[in-house]
Parts: structure tokens; sequence; C-alpha cells
């Protein structure tokens, strides 16, 4: 973990987040989305959000942003630079302070020039320039700046998406899925050039699938399970056969790679109604007990990292 | 056998992707291709399952040409089943598209009856992509080509659903033309492995 020389560039505090649904015959439900998570960014550093698809990786980004549906309802608090990230304040800041690299090469717009829309990011000057000067960094040739969105491959479009976040002075960048899709030389490049945003003094909240990628850059990877953080392991952790890491899930993941087992855990995840009693784990977990059904495990420390779990 | 002979392709107005291809896949076999982004491997997946027509060469499923009505023998699953699926059709009717799919493939693959239900805006894309696999997966399916297919999706989901593509591979004696750049999965997983670029 990095020293705290600064106060923290971006706090969550017990976030939660709720969506209203309408069920059979009209009743009114609600779904819980995340519970109780806790996150601290520093500048010049990378946390790793890593979980299931369906776990909710991408709402915790939104919520952030303060780009939720309407039937959302968030809990919890969101400090950023020590202030309080109020909705006017998310409005404020984000494109600005927080810049987002979104999940879907969808997100480009595709009636405009790829060139184009990098260089509205830039507010210096020379925005042309500056713009060819990223495209270079990232190995898109200058020419790809007079396409359209659907004449790029998708690992070319991927990396424009970077390209605007390097474009902007953001101080958070928060990174949805950059690397899918892109081959492994690109893919390698990506992650330095993520790597490189925290260098240059950014914090990077890095949300992905791809535990490789995750614990090959980040100073720390945040376990992400349905809407709960189930462990905070130190990079190092994730390594041999998993025998560092502190929960189940966090293993059964690991080994999962295919260069580790390739074990598939069957059982689907499902988000709860209501708030849910027990461990969210316990339904797949080979450690759960009746303990484990009874009551959600507290997070608490072990060996410099956080975990949800009674048999840690 | 699933043979491509010689296909080229290229866009309007642009130079060729590919030129004079040539592979094959044999019934039960898993192949696994890599290759740069943007080097058309996406194209080749389409020109195989018959969405694009090549302007040379010829696509054959037990040495006759595939037909362009009826059900295709070469399925393609998508890197990104979002785009792949009408947002406007609950997910029961997305396959009832495919006709008659076995539902033990439905179990197999982790699909909760409960998402049937559903529209594709309330899944996620690991939900998705089970529900692509399984349309591909109708009982007239041949040869299976996944493009991407698990690259969107965590490691214990990519498991699943190979682990179960694997087993009806070997079961029903279907090809599979794996596209990834994931030089790990395609070691795991794959019979052989072939470079895009040696291809033509």
């Amino acid at each position: 973990m990095i020293e705290q020389k600064y106060r923290p560039l971006m706090e969550v505090r017990q976030l939660s987040l709720h969506f209203h649904q309408y069920g059979k015959e009209l009743r009114k439900m609600m779904t819980v989305a995340i519970t109780n998570f806790d996150m601290t960014i520093h500048r010049e550093e990378i946390v790793a959000v890593v979980g299931a698809s369906g776990s909710g990786k991408s709402l915790l980004a939104n919520s952030i942003l303060g780009i939720l549906p309407k039937n959302a309802e968030l809990g919890g608090k969101l400090y950023f630079e020590g202030e309080e990230l109020t909705i006017e304040k998310q409005i404020q800041l984000r494109g600005k302070d927080i810049f987002l690299i979104p999940q879907s090469i969808n997100a480009l717009d595709p009636l405009m020039k790829t060139g184009k829309q990098v260089e509205l990011v830039i507010k210096k000057k020379d925005r042309k320039n500056i713009r060819k000067n990223i495209f270079k960094k990232l190995g898109l040739p200058p020419e790809i700046g007079d396409l359209y969105p659907f004449e790029l491959s998708g690992g070319m479009a991927r990396r424009v998406l970077v390209a605007m976040a390097m474009a902007s002075e953001a101080k958070l960048i928060i990174a949805d899925e950059p690397t899918p899709g892109l081959d492994i030389d690109a893919r390698n490049e990506t992650l330095a050039l993520i790597k490189h945003l925290s260098d240059s003094g950014k914090g990077v909240m890095f949300i992905t699938h791809d535990l490789n990628a995750a614990h090959s850059i980040a100073d720390r990877v945040a376990v992400f399970y349905a809407g709960q953080t189930l462990e905070v392991a130190n990079a190092k952790d994730f390594s041999g056969t998993g025998n560092s890491l502190r929960h189940p899930y966090s293993r059964a993941l690991w080994n999962a790679l295919p260069q580790n087992n390739f074990f598939p855990t069957f059982e689907v995840q499902k988000f709860t109604e209501k708030s849910p009693t027990g461990c969210v784990y316990r339904c797949r977990c080979p450690l759960s007990t009746d303990l484990c059904a009874q009551q959600q495990p507290e997070a608490k420390m072990v060996d410099n990292g956080m975990v949800r779990c009674f048999h840690a | 056998m699933l043979e491509v002979e010689g296909v080229s392709y290229r866009h309007t107005r642009q130079p060729w992707l590919f030129r004079n291809l040539s592979l094959s896949i044999a019934p039960g076999e898993i192949v696994g291709l890599y290759g740069k982004s943007g080097s058309g491997k996406t194209t080749l997946a389409q020109v195989i399952a018959n969405y694009l027509k090549p302007e040379e060469g010829i696509v054959k499923v037990n040495e006759k040409k595939v037909k362009s009505t009826g059900p295709n023998p070469v399925q393609l699953v998508w890197q990104h089943p979002e785009k792949a699926i009408n947002p406007r059709w609950k997910m029961k009717n997305v396959l009832a598209e495919a006709g008659n799919v076995d539902p033990r493939i439905f179990d197999a693959l982790g699909i909760a009856p409960s998402w049937m239900t559903r529209y594709p805006s309330e899944l996620s894309g690991g939900e998705l992509q089970r529900f692509c696999v399984a349309r591909a997966l109708a009982p007239n399916t041949e040869y299976l080509i996944a493009d991407e297919m698990t690259t969107m999706l965590d490691a214990i989901t990519q498991a699943q659903i190979w682990y179960t593509i694997l087993q009806l591979a070997k079961k029903r004696a279907i090809g599979v033309l794996v596209i990834s750049h994931d030089e790990q999965l395609l070691e795991r997983i794959c019979d052989r492995v072939i470079d895009f670029n040696q291809l033509h």
C-alpha cells in the first residue's frame, strides 16, 4: 500500500445502491445492487475492482459519476479531495476532474469523426497536434482521426476511448473494462498507459474482470461479488495457488484462470431482494457453515488486507 | 468437415483484408485462431458463418456449399452479446428464434428460468452471452465460431461456458473455431492453434 502522503483523492464510505421496481401485481420491490462498499483511492495509485459480470461493478462507476437511472437510491457518502461529492458537485466535476473510460465502445458518437471526439476533450489550444501526439503514443495511425467509429475495429475504438482520458486533465480516471478485445500487444500497451496515467499523478479506479491485468498493474485489488467487496488484497497476494488470498471467492476466481486450474464453480449468483441475511457467497462457498447463513460477516483486517469472511 | 477454400474479402474501395485464405475444421475439433486487432478475424468469422459474401473462394460444410436459406449449420457467437440480441424481445423469444434448443443446455450454461421473461437490458453481459451460446447450439449446429466469446466475461463464467461447450462439442461432434487474444485460453482448450497472418 502506498503511504498516505496526501489526503485521499477519492473516498467511498458505506456506499449502498437500491433499485425500486414493480414486481408481480404492481407490488413495489426493492433490489439491492451494492451494499457497504468502502474504497479509498490516493493520487498516483491504481485500485482495481475485480468481479463477476453482473456483480454491479459498472454501477459503482455510475454512482461516483452520478449517472444512475431515476429509480436508483444511493446511500452512504462520497468524498472527492476531502469534500463531499454531492449531485451538484458530480455534475460539475464529471468529464473534468473525474473522467470515465466507458466499457462499451458504443459510447463513441457514431456521427462524429473520432479525431474530433478526442479534440473536444482538450482544453488547450492546438488541439489537433495534441490529439495527434496522443494517437501516436497509443499506436493509432493519424488517419484514424478521420474515420467514424463504425469503421474501426473493436481494439482501435477502445484505444480512442483511452486517448480521450489521456487528453483530459482529470485527477481521477475511472476505467470501466478498458482492455477486453485488445490483442496481447495492445492490451499490455493499454495497461502501461493506465500505469502511466497514475504515474503522472492521477488516481485510477480500474474496473475489470481480467484478474491478470488487475494484479499486474494495480496497487490494491478489491474483489467484488453480488454488490459487496469480499476482499481488498494487495496485488502480490495473487500468486501461486492463491494461498495468500483471504476469501474463498478470490481463490475461486484466481483458480478459474486458464493458466491456473480453469476450474468452473457452478451455481448462479443472484441479487437478493431486501437486505441479504448471511454471507452473499455462502451458496457457492465450500467453507459455508450455519453461522454464514445467519449473519453477514463484518469486514476485518487480515495480513494487511480487508476481508469479509468468518473463516479467514 | 468445414472447409474454407481460398476466400478473399475486402471492404468497398479498401485493400484486401485477406486473400486466398484456406482452413478446415474437422467435426469435434477445437481450433484456436489469434491475430492483431483490426487484422480481419471478425470479418473472416462473418464470411465463414455466411453473414458476408466473399469476393473469391467458397465455404463448404460436408463437401457442399452452405445454402443461404434455412438454419445454417455454422453458427457464430459474437463478442458483444448486447449487440447480437434484439433489445425489444424478451429472452424466451430470443431463444425461440433458434428453434428447439435442448433445455438441458440452459441448465448446463447456468441460465436461470426467471431470466426468460426479462428484456436484454435487464441482464448483464455474461448472462446475455449464455443465451447467445444456447441459441447457437440449436440441434442442427455442426460448427461453432466463437469470436472473442468470453472476452467480456469474468474468469469463473468463462470457465463455466467453455466447460459446457467442450462437453457438447465432444458429445455432438461439433467443430469449434475459437478466435481469441488470450494465449492461455487457447493453449488450455484447443487441439491446435493457428496465427491469422500465416493463413493468407
